[in-house]
């Protein structure tokens, strides 16, 4: 079974804090879907109230058509898998992955050919009677995603499931995250806070920021046309780089890659060069004071003047907004 | 420290890695500071101890050598057991009687501790943090009221509902000591588990009570233990409600001492008896010294 | 497609009972309200049922009658004896649990039995402990703490013949039954202390007395007031252990309230002298807090 995920109009609040303004969001069934943002962003509290275990103040939220704002996480059938994996301590490995079905009255016989169906599928079947205590960190991923997988949930919610690993096993697992994906064909929504993860898993990425999407698309195409200065600083390996737009007072964005080294209207001075691999990476000031980051072939010396051009670039107005055809989200006035 | 210990392969043979580290303050050398250590630490142990000497020697020594002595000696000129036999085989001795029945009232306040405190250390550790400080406040205050004050209208109440001197209603009562310590304890256990659990077990199908008592519950069990053993401990030491609500004709043991030492009864016969009905507690106590220092006090006092 | 919702204004308000909307609130609360019923029941009203009964007489509904017969009776003095124990038992409890404490903070030998000792008259019960005392501290001129006396050839003490004696006998006797809870509270306190600390201010060249006053005492300080709180108020209502060893002379509120209450006279003057001390708790409580929430 997989399932549509719609939101309308969610809000919710922490105090005076709107952790959730007013957010509405389509996933298609099938689709992995990336939640991004920066820690605080209010990511975790969307995805928990879609797993119901906060409420909304306001909005509606559909899964398959059918509204489950107000049902108890255990009536929803949408499982989830936390950033610790909240692993049952007390529970070897294959208890924890039966316990759903045990929640649901299981019998026995049909538990034990289930849980051995998902450990097979996961790699996990030598370490079934293991303590949870007793296996590693990439293995306690699996089991929590053993345990999603089990029930045949019609949606899987994933807080930052692979930011406990470390550097060379998240790796493998995001790979093997996506593939697993695809072999299910169920609908995931992934939080994280990590571009590359959303660049790699997602079929979609949503940007949230102050407690609304900013954008939703392709990770390329966000990567590409941020709709604003903010997006566009935040997704990608280094802030944009921001030149003054002599024409109406706005800005130029561009990105390192965009750049052709060698002659054009642009130029900086080299504050510093460090050579990484084959190219030198650039910082260095323009004729206004602004820092720029560049990358060349050539190591450049402190002080020299380096001219260039620009293949692509964007425009974006006084107030961090793309003027080329954007859209920003609507957001009221502050009071 | 010796170069052998220091030395020890971390791989090498079991006993050799599970000797402890030599400690430190142990030199060969006396320093004027250890010698002071030990002076400090023998002269209060003298005094702790010397009242457990006394108990024992009025317990197991004849009266005219003890409480009817002018000059009672320190060391034990001779031997006696009829104190104690005495006080378990006389034909009106009290003491058994009442020790069944502060056993039972001690079972109620640790069970009624765990049947409400269990519950509300659940509620305070998942209420939003300024409510739950002032509810925890209240249960401080709760521990602090003065136990006569709070008898006297309790026991008009109790003799109106026909439970005076009944093990309930005087559980009921001590409860007011040991509920406030046992959430203190289970509050700082709850907060030790992860909190996602709780959610976890939720999205996996549970409904919050069966994710409570099924999946947090299990994992408190060594702070529920020691909850029950604190609060059966605090009643059966507990004297002021016990006096108070009791019936002078079948009272728990602390009250039956009291009346044998102060008006009616035999003091020795009372102290022989309480020598002997106190050993399990003192097994408790040293068994229950791993609970009572750790972080779950830590964070019960925090609150 | 089954959703209808799609136009501007005011979001969709979730149709939902208070409940379903507050659930996640709401549900902890539920547990809570147990022991919210059980002390509201069991501590406050009954407080509350000491003060009226201490302005009634079984003929009169509301007089101060009660209290001026026990103002009559001396009851300034039976505040002045009750605070002074309570002052001079948390003074001896504290400095006795921080020597404890402090030793027990570091590594020895028999460390584990003297931790033992300490805690040892936990499990001895008031009433015993209170009874064996009256046994080492006599007022007769014999007793165990006289015979340890003329084993060192020195002349018998009467402890109990003076007031401040007889209190200060009554203090020692129960901050050797109550210490250990004190220390229980500092060692756990001292747990809390980084080791660092001490490295840092030994480097700084503090000796021992200056690390216990610029370590130590600083973090300590929320585990004192603790202990403060619950051992303060605790001595206020100290009973029995003081009844077996000075009866009711030197005269404690706690020690007439029973007396009183006993006395045939009816709840009524018992509840007077109950309410004073509950208003003395009330004082020290409010106090403690203020100076607790001043941090
Ligand atoms: N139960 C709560 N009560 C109050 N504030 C909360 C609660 N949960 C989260 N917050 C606050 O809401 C904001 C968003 O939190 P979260 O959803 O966890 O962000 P993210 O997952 O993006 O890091 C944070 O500032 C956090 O402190
Ligand atoms: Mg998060």
């Amino acid at each position: 079974m997989t399932a549509k995920l719609e939101l309308f109009r969610v809000s919710k609040r922490f105090g005076d804090r709107l952790v959730a303004d007013d957010v509405s969001l389509t996933v298609d069934a099938g689709e992995f879907f990336v939640i991004l943002g920066p820690s605080g962003e209010g990511k975790s509290t969307l995805l928990r109230m879609v797993a119901g275990i906060e409420t909304v103040d306001a909005g509606l939220i559909y899964v398959d058509g059918v509204d489950i704002t107000n049902l108890p996480p255990n009536k929803r059938n949408v499982a989830m898998v936390f950033q610790n994996y909240a692993l049952y301590p007390n529970m070897n490995v294959y208890q924890n992955i039966a316990f759903p079905l045990k929640m649901q009255y299981f019998p026995r016989e049909e538990i034990e050919p289930k849980v051995h169906e998902v450990a097979q599928t996961l790699g996990i079947t030598e370490i079934l009677d293991r303590r949870v205590g007793q296996i590693s960190g990439g293995q306690q991923q699996r089991v929590a995603l053993a345990r999603a997988i089990v029930r045949n949930p019609s949606l899987f919610l994933l807080d930052e499931p692979l930011s406990n690993l470390d550097a060379r096993v998240r790796f493998s697992a995001r790979a093997e995250l996506k593939k697993l994906q695809r072999d299910l064909g169920q609908t995931f929504v992934f939080v994280t806070h990590d571009q590359k993860e959303a660049e790699s898993l997602s079929d979609r990425t949503g940007v949230l920021h102050l407690g609304r999407f900013e954008q939703i698309g392709v990770f390329h195409d966000i990567y590409e046309r941020p709709v604003s200065r903010w997006v566009g600083d935040f997704v990608g390996d280094y802030p944009m780089n921001y030149l003054p737009d002599a024409s109406d007072g706005g800005e130029i964005g561009f990105r390192t890659e965009w750049v052709d080294v060698g002659a054009g209207p642009y130029s900086i001075v080299v504050e510093v060069a460090e050579r990484q691999g084959e190219l030198v990476s650039v910082l260095g000031r323009d004729p206004t004071g602004r820092r720029i980051f560049l990358t060349t072939l050539k190591q450049p010396a402190i002080g020299d003047t380096i001219r260039f051009d620009l293949r692509q670039k964007l425009r974006f107005g006084p107030d961090g907004a793309r003027l080329d055809g954007a859209q920003l989200p609507s957001r009221p006035a502050p009071s | 420290m010796t170069p052998a210990a220091g030395a020890a392969p971390s791989g090498g043979p079991a006993a050799a890695r599970d000797r402890p580290p030599a400690p430190v303050a142990v030199r060969r050398r006396w320093t004027g500071s250890t010698i002071g250590l030990y002076a400090a630490i023998v002269a209060i142990s003298a005094f702790l101890l010397f009242p457990v000497y006394v108990i024992f020697l009025m317990a197991f020594l004849p009266d005219n050598d003890t409480i009817y002595s002018p000059r009672p000696p320190l060391i034990p000129p001779t031997f006696t057991l009829s104190n104690l036999t005495q006080a378990l085989t006389s034909a009106n001795s009290p003491f058994l009687p009442s020790m069944y029945f502060s056993l039972e009232i001690a079972f109620l306040v640790g069970a009624i501790a765990l049947l409400i405190g269990i519950p509300t250390a659940y509620g305070l550790s998942r209420l939003a943090p300024r409510l739950a400080y002032g509810l925890t406040t209240v249960m401080f205050i709760v521990n602090m009221l003065p136990s006569i004050t709070i008898a006297l209208p309790i026991s008009v109440q109790f003799i109106k509902a026909g439970l005076y001197g009944s093990a309930i209603s005087i559980a009921l009562a001590q409860e007011l000591l040991a509920l406030p310590v046992t959430v203190f304890l289970l509050v700082g256990a709850f907060h030790a588990l992860p909190p996602d659990l709780e959610n976890q077990a939720r999205v996996d199908g549970a409904s919050r009570p069966q994710a409570i008592f099924g999946n947090l519950v299990p994992l408190i069990r060594p702070a529920i233990v020691a909850s029950f053993l604190l609060a059966w401990m605090l009643s059966w030491d507990e004297s002021t409600f016990a006096l108070i609500l009791s019936n002078p004709v079948h009272s728990p043991l602390a009250v039956e001492i009291f009346y044998s030492v102060t008006s009616r009864g035999n003091a020795v016969y009372a102290v022989a008896f309480s020598f002997i009905a106190t050993v399990p507690v003192l097994i408790l106590v040293v068994f229950l010294q791993r609970y009572l220092k750790g972080e779950d006090l830590a964070v019960g006092v925090r609150g | 497609m089954s959703v209808a919702y799609r136009g501007g204004g005011t979001p969709p308000a979730p149709v939902a009972s208070f409940w379903q909307r507050h659930r996640e609130q709401l549900f902890p609360l539920l547990f809570v309200i147990p022991a919210i019923v059980y002390v509201g029941y069991f501590a406050f009203y009954p407080a509350v049922d000491a003060v009226v009964l201490s302005f009634q007489t079984p003929i009169q509904s509301f007089t101060l009658f009660n209290y001026e017969f026990n103002v009559n009776q001396g009851m300034y003095t039976w505040i002045s004896n009750t605070l002074w124990v309570t002052l001079g038992a948390l003074a001896l409890q504290f400095g006795l649990a921080l020597a404890i404490a402090s030793i027990l903070a570091r590594q020895f030998r028999g460390r584990t039995i003297f931790a033992t000792i300490a805690i040892l008259p936990i499990g001895i019960a008031t009433v015993v402990a209170g009874y064996t005392w009256s046994q080492i501290l006599p007022g007769t001129g014999g007793g165990y703490a006289n015979s340890v006396l003329a084993s060192f050839g020195w002349a018998p003490v009467y402890w109990l013949n003076t007031v401040p004696g007889a209190l200060a006998a009554v203090v020692v006797a129960d901050s050797w039954k109550n210490t250990a809870l004190v220390v229980i509270i500092l060692v756990a306190g001292y747990a809390t202390i980084p080791k660092s600390l001490y490295q840092a201010a030994a480097i700084d060249g503090a000796g021992p007395l200056r690390q216990f006053r610029y370590v130590t005492l600083p973090g300590l300080r929320s585990f004192i007031v603790i202990a403060l709180l619950i051992r303060g108020a605790q001595e206020v209502n100290i009973f029995q252990l003081a009844y077996e060893m000075i009866g009711s002379y030197p005269q404690l509120l706690t020690v007439q309230i029973y007396e009183l209450w006993g006395s045939g006279e009816g709840i009524y003057l018992a509840a007077s002298a109950a309410s004073v001390l509950l208003g003395i708790i009330a004082i020290f409580i409010v106090a403690v807090l203020a100076l607790g929430a001043r941090r």
